[in-house]
């Protein structure tokens, strides 16, 4: 249960607050609004089990960046170099398995 | 309830809560910006809301980077202020659509699909900031770490989640629906949340609540920022950046602060950069729109796995199934292609950038992370006669493995570290 409140808790965000006034806006009625929150949340399930089974097949830190290289094997770190760029400028949304063990 | 609640407040305690993980430094300050604002009465205008979402991001470089157990405490306490807020709107809701509102019933719910839109370009935008809002399902499985038996957990765990912030996101939109007439939400923007409350509470309690809300995005820049802390020193303890030493310091106060200042950086640059009206939604889609190529490329590798197992060694615990992989490497492909086309009735999401350039940026720092691999995986050790080796080592205290790339000259077999 307790495992299930920390996936909770990391999962909702300020868009709550702050996007459906534009979803509304961008599909023009309520109707269709509230059918792509559901639209969203499908594909999101989807990821989720994607990202499942690479997660618990492949247990490192960083994410897709080891999913990425270890699928893409050629050429040789062009999975790692396209991911650090795109990991430096947008920022990564993260998990810090690791990290807390400097407190 | 208790044991989270300890958890969540004593930093020592649990060693993989401390993200929250969502949104992103840059659009969750202009956020914090407007509420606040919004609170205090002051018109939003170009200048006072950068600078009050200056202030934010840089409190929170500032709280991270000197004070690192405070730091911790403040994210994860706003983090309980946030689900608070979440539903003290779900249940104002239901009060609301019995009739407890203090405006008219706006009506919101009768032909409901009246003015829908015929725009892919307005569809597949508002399908970018609704699966924004589901972000953290990507990263599920880091939150299990210490718990004994973490696949059997997950499959339960990380589905419920789901489903339960799928209903609560129902209910909130709901909500806002039930109290909000059309025409005021769409005039309200970014603060509808404020206009929910005014309309069920009245003014205090929107000034109030507000603040409320602030503080939580105020929460999620706090654990955006931690987290891209440390994934650039992480990155910087492999040797993949230039001047990896710098990046992997943790000096002085035991926190990366380099990493940190890398991030508030660049949050501060993209939150300045564009027109005021036009940054949030440039901020949101130039960091959706590349993690759906990410994505892409993701589910694809999936597929592939499945389909090329004499290769692969691939035996995970839990199976994604090749129907649902194949799934979201279709939506994937379609977010990313969708865009492109025009928006045919001006439903533009901009007011004054042109609709594809969140687009051309994404793939632009896609194509740039292409050259920096080009100078640091093959220019550079021709140039420098060496090859790039990856070498694993196992952490001692998790067991994880981990990578760093070493440089070993031409003609040996000893490696050298790299230092740049």
């Amino acid at each position: 249960m307790s495992a299930a409140f920390l996936v909770f808790n990391r999962m909702v965000g300020t868009g709550i607050f702050a996007t459906p006034s534009g979803i509304l806006q961008l599909s023009g009625s309520v109707g269709l609004a509230l059918f792509l929150w559901v639209a969203g949340m499908i594909i999101a399930a989807a990821g989720m089990a994607v990202y499942l089974e690479f997660g618990t097949g492949i247990p490192k830190n960083g994410g897709e960046k080891n999913y990425l290289e270890y699928v893409f094997k050629k050429p040789r770190f062009l999975a790692t170099g396209l991911y650090t760029g795109y990991v430096l400028l947008l920022g990564k949304i993260v998990s810090t398995n690791r990290f807390s063990i400097d407190f | 309830m208790y044991c989270c609640l300890v958890r969540l407040l004593v930093p020592t305690a649990s060693r993989s809560i401390s993200d929250l993980t969502t949104g992103w430094a840059g659009s969750n300050s202009v956020v914090f910006g407007e509420y606040i604002l919004h609170a205090a009465n002051v018109e939003v205008g170009r200048w006072n809301q950068r600078g009050v979402g200056l202030a934010c991001i840089t409190s929170a470089f500032l709280i991270h980077g000197f004070a690192l157990k405070w730091g911790l405490r403040l994210q994860n306490f706003l983090g309980f202020v946030k689900l608070a807020i979440l539903l003290i709107i779900v249940f104002s809701g239901f009060a609301a659509l019995g009739g407890a509102i203090k405006v008219p019933n706006p009506h919101n719910f009768d032909n409901a699909f009246a003015g829908t839109t015929g725009s892919s370009y307005g569809v597949v935008t508002a399908l970018y900031n609704v699966i924004w809002s589901y972000i953290g399902y990507s990263n599920a499985n880091y939150a299990l770490a210490e718990t004994k038996n973490p696949v059997r957990t997950l499959k339960l765990a990380a589905p419920m989640a789901l489903g339960g912030i799928a209903i609560l996101y129902m209910l909130a939109n709901i909500a806002y629906f039930a109290a909000v007439p059309k025409d005021e939400i769409l005039s309200s923007g970014r603060i509808l949340a404020a206009s929910f409350f005014r309309n069920v509470m009245g003014p205090k309690a929107e000034r109030a609540l507000s603040v409320f809300v602030a503080l939580s995005a105020f929460g999620n820049v706090l654990s955006v920022i931690f987290s891209q802390g440390r994934i650039v020193q992480e990155l910087g303890r492999e040797g993949i950046l230039p001047f990896s030493r710098f990046w992997a310091s943790n000096r002085p106060f035991n926190a990366p602060l380099a990493g940190l200042f890398e991030h508030w950086l660049v949050s501060v640059i993209i939150m300045l950069a564009p027109p005021p009206g036009d940054a949030y939604n440039f901020i949101l889609n130039v960091i959706s729109y590349p993690l759906a190529i990410v994505n892409a490329f993701v589910a694809l590798g999936l597929i592939w796995l499945y389909t090329h197992r004499e290769q692969y060694n691939w035996n995970p615990p839990f199976r994604a199934t090749l129907p649902v992989a194949i799934f979201f490497f279709a939506s994937n492909v379609y977010l990313v292609i969708a865009p492109f086309v025009p928006p045919s009735d001006g439903v533009s999401v901009y007011e004054t950038l042109p609709y594809w350039l969140h687009c051309v940026v994404g793939w632009a720092i896609i194509a740039g992370g292409g050259v920096y691999w080009l100078v640091w995986a093959v220019i550079l050790p021709k140039v420098g006669r060496y090859e790039l080796v990856r070498e694993t080592s196992y952490d001692e205290i998790d067991g994880w493995e981990r990578s760093h790339f070493v440089k070993r000259p031409i003609g040996t077999s000893s490696g050298v570290e790299t230092t740049f």
